[in-house]
């Protein structure tokens, strides 16, 4: 007839047993009924895409005894993980299985953010009432007046009302049974089963060694007889009266029971009418809807057009395309020249008007340290820009300026200041947002960092889609402009 | 003596009959199991297991009083026991 | 003003003892009086042609009859000076008779006096009355009725194929009541289930009625017309819709408990239908068997087992609130418990059975299969003894009635135990045979001749146990000798008593009941099927002990009287009601509390002036508020004050210079 094993040995790891939990611990039983409750559906899940995540306490050993994929990780952050392996990996049935401590106390606000998401977690909180394997501190869920091991005097503080929150936050489902509720607890994890979005299952747990010990409830018997004395079942409780306190009863029961989207349908939905992408593959990978007007480019990279390293530093007020005007030019030395590109860019606070400057460093040879501390070139083109960056300004250094904007004075000695009236000519060709792109062909003509080519297609990458001629047609004037600087025609 | 009445349609009806089986090596000694048997057929061992600790086992006198509720695999928190059917 | 005054002879009954001659006279000589006469019956239907002929004629604008009660023939009369135009409440009857006539016929000539001021005190009322007109309420055309057995299913029927709601609310899980535990009912042996269960299909069916298995009435408020009542639906732990009455989760559950539908003699499981053909089928657990711990350990065997999973354990009592215009009681009976009779071994030996529990043993559907055993040991009985009269017509086990129905279950039940048991013996002991229904007489006669039981007529003294037989001392009267039977089972026919829940019911409704807990009728020849609490009618065994064919036709005659009221849209109530002098009222508030009805709340206006307010609809007339009152500031229509005052001014003479 062979060994006998227990109904729910395929789904324990049995070579495991006897695990670690103490004498009574109402971890086991809830262990023990959500292993009964798998078994249940055994033929209708499939038990290779379940996956048990815990964190660390006592709790969070629960990973490791179920017979299922599952990861273990840092204190606080199961919710972190499984949200990134659900999102890789939708097929998933993500179970989160971990303590009080770990989940509401240090990892409180991953599950707040959970909920608020209404990721599709299935998460089972084992309540004891302190931080259990560490020896019995308090906790956010530790009864006010009950003694831990850090509140000795009796616990002043007043804990999470758990189904409260979770409710507030938003999650799809939030019941609290206690480990002695057994039948409920599995009705309760398959109903959250079936359902999708953020399903809290809080299961009130006998812990006899650290916190029944200092509260009067010495073994599991203790505690067990305490469950079914003082709690109450109602069918549909109010989340407001669920705060625990010793002398009132337990209130258990089912919370909230919502079908609101869970995330990967909200996101499954927002994404396939903007984007259109309409299914999710199972190994995580994403296919994008064929566009057959796009062609597809082969980039010729040609002879990297040799030169030695030049820092250029640009600066201005925020919304004056300072930013852009570096990418550009790194780009164009870069992408499309094949020389090294290095590119940082600074920011003031305000969204508009605050100084805004970038680095942009071009070489043949690997760029070594990304910022510039002393540039070669400097573009500034606001006076407060002037203000705020003269003292960079190198000796015998190349400075491109806006000539109705920034008045220069007391230039270092041996310095070539270049001047556009970007914004007036951007004015002329059409709109003054276009002001870095005059001042783009302007330096372009004045200098020879990026060959011509380069210039127009690292611009035409880099600007909104549509923009393309209206940015080539500033380019063009400031390159003109810079012509005829060249060629002495204007001072 | 006076008789009691007995039930007269027992052959009638079916009453379930099981036997708990016990997983000595897993039992931590709670107590649990002996506790919420609704028929009292569990006591403590005698003898220990490896760990020092008492496990259930079904007395002589209660043999076949199990009636299959299956209380004692719910409340186990150690996969130490369950109940087979007998019938 | 123009009064009539007639005297009525009624035979000799007045005529005999009073000088009707003199009455008339004096009666004419009357304030107001412009015409007094007599006749021989005034009530017959010449006797109210004259009345109508004198009152167009005379053109009379009040009326005195001088005649018998006016429970007798005031409504009669009402009537008739309606037809000719008269307000019925400008009509008064002086009681001449009851409280003259028959009860000092030994008196004549004080006799005669005393009618003179009796009619002299009815003229002085009527000369004060006013012109009323009845009131009427609105009437919720939808009928209440309380109890599943077979009145409850009887009227429930009637009254739904009549075109109305019908709310039926029964206590047990299923409908059937007592006839459901029948095995077959006399006199022609019809196999009781056979020809209940598809009465209760259709209830379950009808589209008129909504059935509340399972479930009490709790509480009801208001009057005819317009009740409100709660009905709390005990959970049953299993959900009804989804249920299909498989039964997988009574094989599953490993709970034992005796049946009460078997009377203890057979098990059920803790989660159980009372008997395969119940309506509804649906399971039920019994909580307090079940083995959960309070419900929160639960062992689980039976939500397993359950395909549909109907199984819920956090099923609570629900309220139902619904308005109702008329209630029928159908609440039925139970049997008086055996340990009252000691005497006979009842509840000491397990082998002394009661009429229930035989009937139990005796149907195929019972705990044994329709062989009769024993519960103590399970052996077939060969010699029973069937006891009559066990309780009932005995005033030392209070119940000094006849429960009607025993001598024909007994004799039904001797006839079935030896088609059973055809080599065993059985003896009756009996005071008499009552056997007064269509063919009862035939069948009794058929159970002691064609069936050979033997009847003995004489009373049980003791019942006893020696070795394994149950001893039975009796006496046959009809020889003059003792008896001794050595039994091995004694049936106890034991006495009816109203079921357990119809005391508190009949408190809650205002219903009368009586000495023994069966609900009164108004009137125990006239009017059978009403209590005198109006809108609430009676059926069944819950009024007085009786059998089937007279509880279906009881429980139709409860249906046709309350299709009768639900004929109108609206309901009439009589006018003699309470009404508030608002310049007299300054809110003292004292009738407030001793109106028996709250039919009066106090008013405060804006201006801080307070005084009271009648809901006529909830009023029944009483005058305890009149009464009560020190201010004359409330009067019952029909029954003023100054009525009141001048009849009592009228018999002590006191008012005739004014």
């Amino acid at each position: 007839m062979g060994v006998k094993r227990h109904p729910m040995g395929e789904l324990i790891r049995e070579d495991r047993m006897p695990h670690i939990f103490c004498p009574g611990c109402g971890i086991g039983a809830t262990i023990s009924n959500i292993a009964e409750a798998l078994t249940e559906v055994k033929d209708e899940i499939d038990l290779n895409k379940v996956a048990v995540v815990s964190g660390i306490g006592c709790s969070g050993r629960a990973a490791g005894y179920f017979w299922l994929d599952g990861f273990h990780t840092t204190h606080g952050r199961p919710i972190a993980f499984a949200t990134g392996l659900k999102l890789s990996n939708p097929d998933l049935n993500v179970i989160v299985f971990s303590g009080d401590g770990d989940l509401t106390t240090i990892g409180g606000n991953h599950l707040i953010h959970g909920a608020r998401r209404n990721m599709d977690l299935i998460v089972i909180c084992i309540n004891n009432f302190n931080y259990g394997m560490t020896g019995g501190q308090m906790g956010a869920t530790t009864p006010s007046h009950t003694k831990t091991t850090t509140s000795i005097y009796g616990n002043y503080e007043t804990p999470f009302n758990l189904p409260a929150l979770l409710t507030a936050c938003g999650a799809n489902y939030v019941a609290r049974w206690t480990s002695a509720h057994s039948h409920y607890i599995k009705r309760s994890f398959l109903d959250a089963l079936k359902k999708e979005g953020f399903r809290f299952i809080e299961v009130i747990s006998a812990c006899p060694v650290n916190w029944g010990r200092r509260n009067k409830l010495r073994t599991g018997k203790d505690m067990v007889k305490f469950f079914l004395e003082h709690t109450v079942i109602k069918e549909n409780p109010d989340p407001k009266d669920a705060l625990i306190q010793m002398d009132t009863p337990i209130l258990c029961g089912v919370f909230a029971d919502r079908n609101a989207p869970g995330y990967m349908r909200a996101m499954r939905e927002c994404l396939s009418s903007k984007v259109g992408i309409s299914e999710f593959r199972g190994d995580g990978k994403v296919e994008l809807p064929e566009d057959k007007e796009k062609e597809k480019k082969t980039l010729e990279i040609p002879k990297p057009k040799q030169i030695k390293e030049v820092k250029i530093k640009l600066a201005g007020l925020g919304g004056q395309g300072i930013a852009l005007l570096g990418l550009i030019i790194g780009r164009a030395a870069c992408v499309f020249d094949g020389n090294e590109a290095a590119y940082t860019q600074e920011y003031g606070a305000e969204a508009r008007g605050g100084a805004s400057a970038s680095c942009v460093i071009i070489s043949s040879e690997k760029i070594d340290f990304p910022y510039v501390k002393k540039p070669d070139v400097m573009v500034i083109m606001a006076q407060g820009a002037f203000r705020k960056y003269r003292k960079d300004i190198q000796p015998n250094s190349v400075v491109f300026i806006d000539k109705d904007l920034v008045k220069p004075s007391n230039l270092p000695e041996g310095v070539k200041a270049y001047a556009v009236p970007a914004t007036r000519i951007a004015e002329q060709v059409g709109r003054t947002v276009v002001a870095n792109i005059v001042m783009l062909g302007f330096i372009s003509a004045l200098t020879d960092f990026f060959s011509l080519e380069a210039v127009k297609a690292a611009l035409k990458m880099s600007v909104p889609k549509g923009t393309e001629e209206f940015n080539l047609k500033a380019f063009a004037a400031g390159y003109e402009y810079g012509e005829k600087v060249k060629k002495g025609e204007i001072v | 003596m006076i008789k009691k009445r007995m039930l007269l349609n027992l052959d009638k009806l079916k009453i379930p009959k099981g036997k708990p089986i016990v997983f000595a090596e897993r039992c931590k000694g709670c107590g649990l199991c002996i506790e919420y048997c609704p028929k009292q057929v569990l006591s403590f061992s005698d003898d220990y297991n490896e760990k020092g600790y008492h496990y259930p086992v079904i007395p002589p006198e209660k043999e076949g009083e199990c009636i299959r509720c299956g209380f004692c695999r719910q409340v186990c928190p150690d996969f130490a026991i369950y109940v087979e059917d007998e019938n | 003003m123009r009064i009539g005054v007639f005297i009525c002879h009624c035979g000799k009954n007045i005529a005999g003892v009073l000088d009707i001659k003199r009455l008339v006279e004096e009666a004419a000589k009357l304030k107001d009086v412009a015409y007094a006469t007599d006749y021989v019956y005034l009530c017959s239907e010449p006797g109210q042609k004259e009345i109508q002929q004198k009152i167009k004629e005379l053109e009379l604008t009040h009326v005195v009859i001088a005649a018998c009660s006016p429970k007798m023939h005031a409504t009669t009369f009402a009537r008739a000076v309606e037809e000719v135009g008269l307000n019925p409440y400008l009509l008064e009857i002086a009681n001449i008779r009851e409280q003259c006539s028959w009860v000092h016929h030994d008196a004549p000539e004080e006799a005669t006096e005393k009618a003179l001021e009796i009619i002299r005190a009815a003229v002085a009322k009527v000369s004060l009355a006013k012109p009323l007109a009845p009131i009427t309420v609105p009437l919720t055309r939808k009928v209440l009725v309380i109890g599943g057995g077979i009145a409850g299913i009887q009227a429930a029927l009637d009254i739904a194929n009549g075109g109305f709601e019908v709310y039926l609310v029964e206590r047990s899980p299923s409908l059937g009541g007592h006839m459901a535990q029948l095995s077959e009912t006399f006199p022609t042996l019809d196999c009781s289930s056979c020809i209940l269960t598809p009465r209760m299909v259709e209830v379950a069916r009808h589209p008129n009625i909504h059935l509340f298995t399972y479930a009490e009435v709790k509480n009801v408020e208001g009057i005819v017309g317009q009740y409100k009542v709660t009905i709390e639906q005990k959970p049953r732990y299993v959900d009804p819709d989804k249920c299909t009455g498989c039964g997988d989760c009574a094989e599953a559950c490993p709970v034992i408990v005796p049946n009460e539908f078997d009377q203890g003699l057979g098990a059920r499981k803790a989660v159980y239908v009372p008997f395969p053909q119940a309506v509804p089928l649906v399971y039920t657990i019994d909580l307090e068997h079940c083995l959960n711990t309070k419900r929160l350990i639960v062992c689980e065997q039976c939500y397993h087992a359950c395909g549909p999973k109907a199984i819920n354990y956090l099923m609570e009592p629900k309220e139902i609130e619904i308005e109702v215009g008329a209630i029928v009681l159908a609440t039925g009976y139970d049997l008086l418990p055996l340990e009252a009779l000691k005497e006979y071994g009842g509840g000491i030996y397990p082998d002394v059975l009661s009429g229930l529990e035989f009937e139990r043993l005796l149907s195929a559907s019972g705990p044994t299969g329709g062989i009769v055993r024993r519960p103590s040991d399970g052996k077939i009985p060969k010699r029973v003894v069937f006891i009559q009269c066990a309780g009932s017509r005995d005033p030392e086990h209070g119940c000094p009635y006849c429960s009607k129905i025993c001598c024909m279950y007994t004799a039904k039940h001797a006839l079935l135990y030896k088609h059973a048991v055809p080599d065993g013996e059985a003896y009756v002991f009996y005071i008499d045979v009552r056997a007064a229904g269509k063919r009862y007489e035939e069948f009794v006669q058929r159970v002691m001749e064609e069936e050979r039981i033997v009847y003995l007529r004489g009373k049980v003294s003791k019942v006893f146990q020696r070795k394994d037989k149950l001893v039975v001392w009796g006496v046959d009267t009809l020889s003059g000798m003792a008896v001794e039977i050595e039994a091995d089972m004694v049936v106890l026919a034991t006495a009816i008593v109203p079921s357990k829940n119809t005391a508190d019911l009949a408190k809650l409704l205002k219903a009368p009941i009586d000495e023994f807990g069966f609900l009164n009728e108004v009137h125990p020849k006239l009017r059978p099927v009403e209590s005198s609490a109006m809108g609430i009618y009676l059926a069944g065994a819950a009024q007085a002990p009786k059998d089937i064919p007279d509880t279906v036709s009881q429980a139709s005659a409860a249906a046709s009287k309350v299709l009768g009221l639900f004929s109108q849209e609206e309901l009439s109530l009589e006018p003699i009601k309470a009404e508030v002098n608002l310049e007299n009222c300054d809110g003292c508030a004292y009738c407030v509390d001793v109106c028996p009805f709250d039919a009066i709340t106090l008013v405060v206006e804006e201006d801080g002036h307070k005084h009271v307010e009648v809901k006529k609809a909830l009023c029944q007339g009483c005058g305890c508020c009149m009464a009560t009152c020190p201010k004359e500031g409330i009067n019952v229509a029909g029954f003023t004050l100054n009525q009141l005052k001048a009849q009592i001014h009228a018999l002590l003479k006191e008012d005739e210079d004014d």
